[in-house]
C-alpha cells in the first residue's frame, strides 16, 4: 500500500531524527535503511532527504562532518556523516509524543476506540 | 566522468553566491551518486544504466534544487555576515588589540618630550599642577619657567628657592672664570634679600649674600709655603696647603660677615631644590607600569643639584680670614672665627637634602679643623691646636669608614635586574629591594615577547591578505579564491595545541619547576630569556602556521579542491633532522645552565654585561631563523605547481582570519594577564624597592655623616647659646 505524500513528507524530520539516535549515519545509507525497515512503503525520493538534513543542520537539530569511508566499502572516498545533537534530541523526544498522541486521538475517530 | 557534473551543477546552482557551500553540497551529492550507481551496478547493470538510474532515483532535479535552495538560505545568510566580519572586521580588531596593547604598557605617564624639549606630563592633571611642573609654558628657559612659578604663588619659598638655586645655576651672575660679576652683585643681593623675607627661618639667603659679599671684597689662594698633611691612607702624600686671603674692601668684607653672622642663629638651612623636586613628584599619579616609573625616575635625575662652590669658597674665606686674625694677635676674633666656619658647615652638613651638599659641607668641615688647628698653633695654644688636629683625624677616619662600606652593584649583581643594575647608586650601605622593580622587568620582557608573536602573526595576515587582495581584483569567476571555514571543531584544535598547550607547557616550566630563573635579573639571563621566549614564540607560531594550513588543506580535500600531496617524512628529513639538532642544543644550553655549566659568570664583566649570555643568543637567533625556513617551506614548495593554484589562493586567503583571530584571543588573553602581572609588581615598589634620588642620603651610609654633622651643629649651637 502507497502513503500519500503528504503523510510522508510530514513524518520524515522525525523519522531522520530517530535514524540518528544511536550513531552517525550518512545520507545514503539513512535512505536504503528507511527503504529496507518499510519495505519500500514508504518511498522515499533519495534527494529529498538532504534539503531536509541541511534544514536540520541549519536549525542545529544535527551537526556534520566529513570523514573516510570504510576502507572495504568505498576506499580512498569521503562521506559526510550527520550526527544528532542535544537539541536535535529534545526535538526528537517532543515530536515522537506529539506522534504518540496524534496516532491515539486518529485510531480513536477513525477505529471506534477510547480517546 | 559518469555524465553527473552537469546534473550536480544544475543543482547547486541556485547555491552559487556561497561557493564554499554550493562545494560540499556537490560533493556531498557526488557521494551519493557513487553509492547509488555502485549499488546498481552490483545488481547487474551496466555503468551507463547505473549512472542514469542513480540519477532518476535522486528525484526530479528542478524540484531538488529548488528545495536545496530553501532548505540552505537561513545558512548562506549567516555565513555571509560571518565572512563578511572575518575579512573585514577581524584583521583591524586584531590591529586594534594590538594598538591597545602598546598604549597600556605606556602606562598613564606619556612618552618622550613635547616640542620644548621639556616632559608631557599625565592628561589628567589640573592646570595649577602642569604649572608646577613645568612653569609657564611660554616662557622659553628653565629661568624663565622657574620665576614663572614663583609669579604666580609668590610667598611659596619653596618656589622661590627653587627661582634662586636656577638663578644661581644659570651662570649669568659669574665671568667665564667663575668670579663674581660685580656690576651683577647688587641685584643678586636684592634677590637674596626677598628670599629671606619670605623665608625668615632660613639660613641659605645669609650665607648666599656673605659669600657673595666676600669674595667680592677679597681674594683667597693657597699659602705654597704653608703644607699641611693628612693621615689618612688614601691621602698621605697629598699635597695640601693653607688658604690665605687678600681683603681688598673691608666694609663689604665686614657686611659679608655681618651676613653670616645673622644666619647662624637660624634653624633651618635649605636652597629648596629637593624639596621642589619632591613636589613635583606629589603631584604625579602613582606609576601603573614599569614606564610610568622610569618617567619618574628620568625627572629625579633632572633635579637641579645646589651649587656648592660658593659655601666651600665662604669656608676657605673665613678658615684663611680666622689665620690671618691670629697672625696679628687677635686671638679671641681668631677662635671665634673658626669656630663660625665650624658652625656653618654644620649647619649645611646637618641640614642637607642631597648627597652633594654632605659631602661638600663635610670636605669643607675637614679643611675647617684643619686650619683651626693652625689657629690655635699662631696663637701658641699647643693644647687646643693638638685637640683640633685630634677631632680632624677623627672626622676623617669616621668618613672613611663610611666609605669602606658594602655597595649594592658589588653585592648581587646577578639578581639586580636591567634598571638596578645600570643604575643602583654606588654608595656605601645603600639599601635596595631588587625583587619589585626585577619582576616588572621580567613581565615586561614577556610582552615584548609577546607583541613580538603578535605582529609576526599580522604582518603575515596582512600579506596573505594583500596578496588574496590581489587575486580576487586579477580573477572573476569560478577562478577565484575563496574564504573557507574549517570549522568550530578544527579551530578548537588549533588554538589547543598551538596556543593553551605551549603556554601551560611554559607556565609549567617557569612556575612550576622553576626553570626560568625569576630570581635573577634579566641582567644575569638575559640570553637564557631570549632563548625560552624564542623557543615558545617561535614555537606558537609555527604550530599556528601548520595546524592552519592542515586544517583549511583537509577543509578543501572535503569541498573536492584539488590539493598538492602530503609531503612523508622522508622528503622533509633534512629539515626534521635541522630542527632536531637545534632543539636538542637548545635543551642542552637550558639544561646545562640550570644544572650550572653554562651559567655565566656572577662577578666581573660576563655577569654585568650579560656576555656570558652569547651561547643561548646565538641559539635564539638559530630557532628563529630555522622557524623561518620552515613557514616559507610552509607557504610555497608545491603550492607553486598549477593544478594546485586555487588552493594556494584559498589558503592564503583563509589563513588572514585564523591569524587575525590568533592575535585577538592571544593578545587579550596574555596580554592582559602579563600587564596584570607588571601593575602587581609595581604596587610592590615602594620603600627599598624604590629609588629616591632626590633623598639618597637616607638610604645610604652618608645619613650617620649628616646626621654627626647635625649633631656637631646642636652642640656649637649650644655653645654659643
Amino acid at each position: 500500500m502507497d502513503f500519500s505524500q503528504d503523510l510522508i513528507r510530514g513524518s520524515v524530520v522525525p523519522i531522520v531524527l530517530a535514524l540518528l539516535r544511536n550513531r552517525p549515519m550518512y545520507g545514503y545509507e539513512m535512505v536504503k535503511l528507511v527503504n529496507a525497515r518499510t519495505k519500500g512503503r514508504l518511498e522515499w525520493k533519495e534527494g529529498t532527504l538532504y534539503p531536509t538534513l541541511h534544514r536540520l543542520q541549519s536549525l542545529g537539530l544535527v551537526s556534520a562532518r566529513w570523514a573516510d569511508a570504510p576502507a572495504d566499502e568505498a576506499p580512498g572516498r569521503k562521506r559526510k556523516y550527520y550526527s544528532i545533537t542535544r537539541k536535535g534530541r529534545t526535538e526528537l523526544a517532543r515530536r515522537t509524543q506529539e506522534w504518540s498522541q496524534f496516532s491515539l486521538s486518529v485510531n480513536a475517530l477513525l477505529l471506534g476506540g477510547r480517546l | 566522468m559518469n555524465g553527473w557534473e552537469e546534473l550536480v551543477a544544475q543543482l547547486t546552482d541556485r547555491l552559487r553566491v556561497d561557493p564554499e557551500l554550493r562545494m560540499d553540497v556537490a560533493q556531498e551529492l557526488r557521494a551519493h551518486l557513487e553509492d547509488s550507481a555502485a549499488e546498481f551496478r552490483q545488481a547487474g547493470q551496466s555503468d551507463e544504466e547505473a549512472s542514469a538510474s542513480a540519477a532518476r532515483a535522486l528525484g526530479d532535479p528542478q524540484e531538488l534544487s529548488e528545495q536545496l535552495w530553501q532548505a540552505n538560505r537561513r545558512r548562506i545568510r549567516i555565513r555571509g555576515v560571518c565572512r563578511w566580519a572575518a575579512q573585514v572586521a577581524l584583521l583591524p580588531a586584531a590591529i586594534l588589540v594590538i594598538a591597545a596593547l602598546v598604549l597600556g604598557a605606556r602606562g598613564g605617564y606619556s612618552l618622550g618630550l613635547d616640542p620644548h624639549g621639556r616632559f608631557s606630563w599625565p592628561s589628567d592633571l589640573s592646570e595649577e599642577q602642569r604649572f608646577v611642573l613645568q612653569g609657564d609654558p611660554a616662557a622659553s628657559t628653565p629661568l624663565e619657567r622657574a620665576r614663572s612659578i614663583t609669579d604666580r604663588w609668590p610667598d611659596n619659598p619653596v618656589y622661590y628657592g627653587n627661582y634662586v638655586a636656577q638663578a644661581l645655576a644659570s651662570g649669568d651672575f659669574y665671568d667665564s672664570q667663575r668670579h663674581i660679576r660685580p656690576q651683577r652683585l647688587g641685584e643678586m643681593m636684592a634677590l637674596l634679600d626677598k628670599g629671606e623675607r619670605i623665608d625668615p627661618k632660613n639660613a641659605v639667603y645669609n650665607f648666599q649674600k656673605a659669600s657673595w659679599l666676600i669674595q667680592a671684597s677679597s681674594t683667597i689662594s693657597e699659602d705654597t709655603s704653608r703644607p699641611w698633611t693628612q693621615t689618612a691612607p688614601q691621602c698621605q702624600g697629598c699635597a695640601r696647603h693653607y688658604w690665605k686671603i687678600e681683603i681688598r674692601d673691608r666694609e663689604q668684607f665686614q657686611r659679608g660677615l655681618a651676613e653670616l653672622g645673622r644666619g647662624l642663629p637660624k634653624p633651618e638651612w635649605t636652597c629648596h631644590t629637593v624639596d621642589m623636586m619632591q613636589a613635583r613628584l606629589d603631584l604625579l599619579p602613582q606609576p601603573r607600569r614599569l614606564n610610568d616609573w622610569l618617567r619618574r625616575v628620568v625627572l629625579q635625575v633632572s633635579v637641579l643639584l645646589p651649587s656648592t662652590s660658593d659655601s666651600r669658597v665662604l669656608a676657605r674665606s673665613l678658615s684663611a680670614y680666622a689665620i690671618q686674625l691670629a697672625e696679628a694677635g687677635r686671638a679671641a676674633e681668631a677662635v671665634d672665627m673658626a669656630r663660625s666656619a665650624a658652625q656653618m658647615d654644620a649647619k649645611v652638613g646637618g641640614r642637607a637634602q642631597s648627597l652633594i651638599e654632605v659631602l661638600t659641607a663635610e670636605f669643607a668641615y675637614l679643611e675647617v679643623l684643619a686650619h683651626a688647628e693652625q689657629v690655635h698653633k699662631q696663637l701658641g695654644q699647643a693644647e687646643e691646636a693638638r685637640k683640633a688636629r685630634s677631632a680632624f683625624e677623627e672626622e676623617l677616619a669616621f668618613y672613611d669608614g663610611l666609605s669602606k662600606g658594602p655597595r649594592p652593584s658589588q653585592r648581587d649583581v646577578p639578581h639586580a635586574g636591567m634598571f638596578w643594575m645600570a643604575l643602583a647608586p654606588g654608595l656605601p650601605g645603600y639599601q635596595i629591594d631588587f625583587e619589585p622593580v626585577r619582576s616588572a622587568e621580567q613581565f615586561v620582557a614577556a610582552e615584548v615577547a609577546l607583541f613580538a608573536l603578535l605582529w609576526c602573526l599580522v604582518i603575515n595576515a596582512l600579506l596573505l591578505g594583500l596578496l588574496s587582495l590581489l587575486s580576487l581584483i586579477r580573477r572573476r569567476g569560478a577562478d577565484r579564491s575563496m574564504l573557507l571555514f574549517v570549522g568550530w571543531r578544527r579551530l578548537g584544535s588549533i588554538c589547543l595545541l598551538a596556543i593553551v598547550l605551549p603556554l601551560a607547557g611554559y607556565a609549567f616550566y617557569a612556575h612550576v619547576l622553576t626553570a626560568a630563573d625569576r630570581a635573577y635579573g634579566l641582567n644575569y639571563t638575559a640570553g637564557k630569556t631570549l632563548l625560552e621566549y624564542a623557543v615558545l614564540i617561535g614555537g606558537i607560531f609555527f604550530l599556528l602556521v601548520r595546524l592552519s594550513c592542515s586544517a583549511i588543506r583537509r577543509r578543501a580535500e572535503e569541498i573536492g579542491l584539488a590539493v598538492p600531496p602530503r609531503l612523508r617524512l622522508r622528503d622533509r628529513r633534512w629539515i626534521v633532522a635541522l630542527g632536531a639538532l637545534i632543539a636538542l642544543a637548545a635543551v642542552v644550553y637550558l639544561a646545562g645552565w640550570r644544572l650550572g655549566p653554562f651559567k655565566p659568570p656572577r662577578e666581573g664583566p660576563h655577569a654585568t654585561h650579560g656576555i656570558g649570555s652569547l651561547p643561548g643568543l646565538a641559539l635564539a637567533g638559530l630557532v628563529v631563523l630555522y622557524l623561518l625556513i620552515c613557514e616559507v617551506r610552509e607557504y610555497a614548495g608545491p603550492l607553486f605547481r598549477k593544478p594546485f593554484a586555487a588552493f594556494r589562493r584559498t589558503l592564503y586567503r583563509s589563513l588572514v582570519p585564523i591569524f587575525a583571530a590568533s592575535v585577538i584571543v592571544v593578545g587579550a588573553a596574555c596580554g592582559w594577564g602579563l600587564a596584570w602581572g607588571e601593575r602587581s609588581a609595581m604596587r610592590r615598589v615602594k620603600g627599598m624597592a624604590d629609588i629616591n634620588i632626590v633623598n639618597e642620603v637616607e638610604r645610604s651610609n652618608y645619613r650617620l655623616l649628616r646626621d654627626r654633622l647635625a649633631a656637631r651643629h646642636e652642640v656649637m649651637m649650644s655653645q654659643g647659646r
